[in-house]
């Protein structure tokens, strides 16, 4: 699972999933939302990804992080846990 | 020795992990003090020293301070750390910081805190419900963690305030 949270503007989308992409992951599940207040609008991205190394590869990791100050967003990654009940 | 104001998000001070407190330092006290006077001025019933403007791991939760909670009342957590968490639920939460949304979340019903007061005591507790759902906000805060990062659906799982 992975959240994008950043002030808004053109190429989140793309680069995000340029990254995914590039370290040979797919894409579930993808959806937006601008949040925040009128005059200080945030872009908020949710997107479930599947990563054939596991979600810890740490090449994607890096990319990520490299990510975060070129688009000026946060970016956090988690595994997606399941609770059986 | 004030009331600061609550930091908001897309504030960066919230998305950054934070220092652990030197019990030494001489400005600790108002530090505390600082965290106890924000929290009284404010509508919530926990707050994390990042949210007014301390990178710092310390946090003060008051389960109380809202109508029919029940809890250990006021405890300030100097360097605190969950032990253990049992019982997954999802749980709806919202955050002083993120003032117009509230979001679906997976908490702990029951968790176990370790932290050092003020005095220098170290405190361990034992929280369940609404309670241990504070405490784990709380300290996600410390992480650089909002609710928003728990979220599973932008769609499904975030709703904006009524009334606003």
């Amino acid at each position: 699972m992975l959240s994008v949270y950043g002030a808004d503007r053109p190429g989140i989308v793309a680069a995000i999933a340029r990254a995914v992409a590039d370290h040979n992951g797919n894409i579930t599940d993808l959806n937006t939302r601008v949040i925040g207040s009128p005059n200080r609008p945030v872009y908020a991205m949710v997107l479930e990804i599947h990563m054939p190394g596991g979600p810890q590869s740490e090449a994607f990791q890096a990319a990520l992080e490299r990510l975060k100050p070129t688009l000026g967003v946060d970016i956090t990654l988690r595994p997606i846990e399941s609770v059986n009940l | 020795v004030a009331v600061r104001p609550i930091r908001l998000y897309p504030d960066p001070i919230l998305k950054r992990p934070t220092a652990p407190v030197d019990l030494t330092d001489p400005a600790l006290p108002d530090l505390v003090q600082d965290l106890l006077d924000s929290l009284e001025a404010s509508p919530g019933v926990a707050l994390a020293a990042p949210q007014i403007g301390h990178p710092v791991r310390m946090i003060v939760v008051d389960v109380t301070r809202k109508k029919g909670a029940h809890g250990h009342g006021r405890v300030v957590l100097i360097n605190p750390r969950v032990l253990h968490q049992d019982g997954p639920r999802v749980v709806r939460e919202g955050c002083l910081s993120v003032p117009d949304y509230t979001g679906n979340v997976r908490r702990f019903e029951q968790t176990v805190v370790e932290g050092t007061s003020p005095d220098g005591r170290v405190v361990i507790l034992t929280a369940s419900g609404f309670e241990a759902q504070a405490y784990q906000h709380e300290i996600d805060h410390l992480d650089g963690t909002l609710f928003l990062d728990r979220l599973d659906s932008l769609s499904t799982d975030l709703f904006r305030r009524r009334g606003r």
